[in-house]
């Protein structure tokens, strides 16, 4: 996504990048990406939660002015489960393995 | 702390190995950003995403794109990516093309308006040439032609 950010921003367009995955948002930095540490393929939150998904969005375009240099990223403060707990990684790397494995 | 991903997806790489990240060979940046409650916001998810009546994606060297209307009330979306983190997303697309999401910002001021259309393409592409001499060069042409101030990609 880094690739595509870069050739739009090029043609005059700023561009966001909202994403899940920091070690490959920080190995092939965009011009401008917002973390958001939820398991990957749900960057906006939990399925139907329409209301989580617009906070997340608020808040990563939120993000824009605080920018002031190619290649940060900023980190929202959203957790996918209100108590910080982060069973959810077993549940991504079990969902790699099926697929990879 | 973050998870991360590049250790298990090397672990866990098929025959062809784990995908080589590429940086940009003209990296861009536009210094200053529109004001957003001015703004013409186009959403762009590498979800492989379709309406059913589109053609398929042929993941993981297609790099074609699809034009979706941004109309959230246009709900017969299908994923094409193979990625195993889908489940979800199947289920409500919602959670990586925040249609209704950015419809609901624009009712309440906060962007200027949503672009028509959104578009979506196969990410973690093997193919970087092809993305920056093709697919990235297309879609800043539809970007532009919709007037767009600010692109809001979202990795799958």
């Amino acid at each position: 996504m880094s690739l595509l950010a870069h050739c739009i921003e090029g043609r005059g367009i700023p561009t966001l990048v909202i994403g899940t995955v920091r070690d490959v948002m920080e190995q092939v930095p965009a011009p401008r990406a917002v973390f958001v540490d939820f398991p990957a393929g749900r960057t906006f939150g939990q399925p139907g939660n329409t209301a989580q998904h617009e906070e997340v969005l608020a808040a990563a375009l939120a993000e824009l002015p605080r920018f002031t240099a190619p290649g940060q990223i900023r980190d929202l403060p959203h957790q996918w489960s209100p108590d910080g707990d982060r069973a959810w990684e077993e549940m991504v790397r079990a969902e790699l393995r099926s697929f990879h494995g | 702390m973050a998870l991360e991903y590049l250790p298990i997806q090397a672990e866990h790489a098929g025959p062809a190995g784990p995908r080589q990240l590429v940086r940009s060979s003209r990296p861009a940046w536009k210094g200053t950003v529109p004001e957003l409650s001015a703004a013409r916001v186009t959403l762009l998810s590498s979800a492989a995403l379709r309406r059913s009546t589109q053609p398929p994606f042929s993941p993981p060297t297609d790099t074609s794109f699809r034009a979706i209307p941004a109309d959230p009330a246009v709900a017969d979306l299908v994923i094409d990516h193979r990625s195993p983190v889908g489940t979800d997303a199947r289920r409500d697309p919602e959670i990586v093309l925040p249609r209704a999401a950015l419809a609901a910002l624009q009712r309440r001021g906060l962007v200027g308006s949503a672009a028509p259309t959104a578009f979506s393409f196969v990410g973690a592409s093997r193919l970087p040439r092809q993305v920056e001499e093709e697919l990235g060069p297309a879609l800043a042409a539809e970007l532009a032609a919709l007037g767009t101030d600010l692109a809001v990609l979202v990795p799958y």
